[in-house]
């Protein structure tokens, strides 16, 4: 079975876990067909459903070619297409949940109060464009989405790497609810554009929206093999193999409810 | 020719050349009372059609105060449909005078009857019911918030040089027993009409001036110092309970509101009246001000109408045509107006098979213009 991996910078996890991969999961085959995040957010199928840079960009089409040994992939050739795309509204939805006391939850910090139907509403408005973005990039075509990976617990701490609204859900009290109800919306937008959500494997996860730190260790560069990363935001292959597995589970989980439902 | 009174008189006292063959928006119509700069502490409120006064001003640059602000990460549809933004604090349309002095006696301690509406299961803060267009789990919530949104009332009132407000009814309904009013009927968006409990209102002139006075009273202990700029709404009324047919109810409803704004403006210097409602009701107009419900004032008439405001205020640099404004004139006619929910009552709308009930859950979106 021919598996295309398609997506960002976030794609390096599973490009460098391909060895691994194909020990795991011998019956598929993947190729994978990775952009810069900007060049990926602009990058759309053409009318005979082959995935490609904006073609005006001749210095990307010229990165693509070189990172991917195509200009353009045709997803005709591919049996399923697993996208890591960007964080689908999940920074505007923890700014929120960090910005405000959700009034119907118990926890109290002093915040300003707001409701929940407005925060799931707020939750709503920032999956929405996203999620019709991507489903516009890729036709009609059935695909499987991750997340770009949350970053890893290297961004609580003050400090260089210090990254905000993700440190503030370190110690949020309603973290887990959050992360609940943002995966159900999630799922049911994606779902609503004929998407399949692949949610980030619980054991990366250290806690909700921060991935355990080790996985961020020996992060590559997805466009050269070799030029380590460790920025905290790109994860390394031990996480890519976990992801994919999740991939693969979600997969013949569907197959499984596809021939349940013919039979 | 013989002297006259009226020969040694501008051109814009004379409807000829100050109406008829004039600009339907005249530079020289407005002479403001009191300047306002782009340092004046400027707060909003008032019927519907403040929303648009409020967002011309903070597009210009005027200090619009704003106490419970849209914070990081709420985004600006979901702000705009929950009342953040909207006004100087999230207090939803305030249609009369009375529910303004209602609200700041609120604030200096007072308690307001029947404060939370239940419909479904859901609660209602009976006083500014479309800022949760949801409801909330439980009155208790409805409480807590409402605290905290009158402490941040009190906060923008004791910060503003100046109230910019919008008079839009004379219709009410209150609580027979203690006068409490309240902005929607109730049964609209929640709670139940009791005509044992609940009664309508239809405020005269003596009415408003009294409630305004002792609004300025009660705004007195908080901050003595305030200005005021006086707007009506055009919008005509969605309905009447008043037993008129609602074109004289709605007639009726504006000059009173007009009228008291004369009185008011003619017994203070801190007072200023904006005439927006004769902007919209000139007949220099050549094609309709109004959009097709005959309600909604089309969104470039609002753009001119803030443009002349500004302009009489040197806070804008040159004359904006209509087609210049019209981006920003779209998302003005965003109005959040909770009095077109009494559509879903109309006999028509009732003949169609659905409750008003139904016709209200159904219909949300009729619930902006």
């Amino acid at each position: 079975m021919k598996i295309a991996v398609v997506g960002t910078s976030n794609i390096g996890a599973i490009k460098y876990a391909e060895a691994q991969i194909a020990v795991e999961h011998p019956a598929l085959q993947i190729t994978c067909y990775g952009l810069p995040g900007r060049g990926f957010d602009e990058a759309k199928v053409n009318e005979t459903l082959v995935f490609q840079p904006n073609q005006s960009d001749s210095r990307l089409c010229k990165v693509a070619q070189r990172v991917n040994g195509c200009a353009g992939l045709d997803l005709t050739t591919f049996d399923h297409i697993l996208v890591i795309a960007d964080t689908l509204g999940m920074p505007a939805t923890l700014w929120t949940a960090a910005s405000y006391d959700i009034a119907d939850w118990p926890a109290r910090t002093g915040r300003a109060l707001l409701s929940e139907p407005a925060f799931l509403s707020a939750m709503h408005e920032a999956i929405t464009p996203r999620a019709d973005h991507l489903r516009s990039q890729f036709g009609d075509m059935p695909i499987h989405v991750a997340l770009a990976p949350y970053p890893t617990t290297a961004v609580v701490p003050k400090g260089d790497h210090h990254q905000m609204p993700y440190a503030a859900m370190a110690h949020h009290p309603e973290a887990a609810r959050i992360q609940r109800l943002y995966r159900a919306a999630l799922t049911r937008a994606l779902a609503a554009r004929n998407m399949i959500f692949v949610p980030q494997p619980d054991e990366t996860i250290a806690s909700p929206f921060l991935t355990k730190e080790p996985y961020g260790h020996g992060s590559m560069d997805f466009r050269a093999e070799g030029r380590l990363l460790n920025d905290h935001r790109h994860m390394n292959a031990d996480f890519g193999a976990s992801l994919f597995r999740a991939f693969a589970l979600t997969l013949h989980q569907h197959d499984a409810a596809s021939q349940n439902q013919e039979g | 020719m013989s002297k006259s009174p009226y020969s040694s008189l501008p051109q814009r006292a004379f409807w000829r050349g100050g109406v008829a063959g004039a600009p339907a928006f005249p530079p020289d119509l407005y002479r403001p009372k009191f300047p306002v700069t782009t340092d004046t502490r400027v707060f909003t409120a008032g019927s519907c059609f403040a929303q648009h006064v409020g967002a011309a001003m903070k597009a210009a640059g005027i200090k619009v105060i704003d106490a419970e602000p849209a914070r990081r990460g709420l985004p600006p549809e979901t702000a705009s449909r929950f009342g953040y933004g909207v006004y100087s604090a999230r207090f939803g349309n305030l249609y009369t005078v009375k529910q303004f002095r209602q609200l700041v006696d609120e604030v200096n301690g007072a308690q307001p009857a029947l404060p939370v509406w239940e419909r479904d299961g859901r609660f209602w803060d009976a006083q500014r019911p479309g800022v949760e267009p949801e409801g909330l789990a439980s009155p208790d919530l409805v409480q807590e918030m409402r605290e905290q949104h009158l402490a941040a009332v009190a906060e923008a009132l004791s910060q503003a040089d100046m109230i910019v407000f919008t008079l839009g009814l004379t219709e009410a309904w209150e609580h027979r027993e203690t006068g409490t009013v309240y902005p929607t009927a109730p049964g609209t968006v929640a709670g139940d009409y009791d005509p044992d409990t609940f009664r309508f209102v239809n405020y005269g002139v003596a009415d408003i001036l009294d409630d305004f006075t002792e609004l300025e009273e009660a705004l007195s202990e908080i901050n003595p110092n305030l200005r005021w700029l006086l707007t009506v709404s055009p919008v005509p009324l969605a309905a009447t309970a008043s037993d008129q047919h609602v074109l004289p109810a709605t007639i009726r409803s504006k000059s009173v509101l007009r009228t008291v704004c004369d009185m008011l403006c003619d017994s203070s210097d801190r007072i200023d009246y904006f005439p927006s409602y004769e902007l919209v009701t000139s007949p220099a107009h050549r094609t309709s001000p109004f959009a097709d419900d005959l309600r909604s004032v089309r969104p470039e008439i609002v753009a001119q109408i803030m443009q002349t405001f500004l302009q009489a205020h040197g806070l804008c640099d040159k004359d904006v045509t209509s087609e210049e404004r019209a981006p920003n004139a779209e998302a003005a006619d965003e109005a959040i107006c909770e009095d077109i929910l009494l559509d879903a009552f109309a006999p028509e709308a009732r003949q169609d098979g659905r409750s008003p009930e139904a016709q209200r859950d159904g219909n949300s979106p009729d619930v902006t213009k």
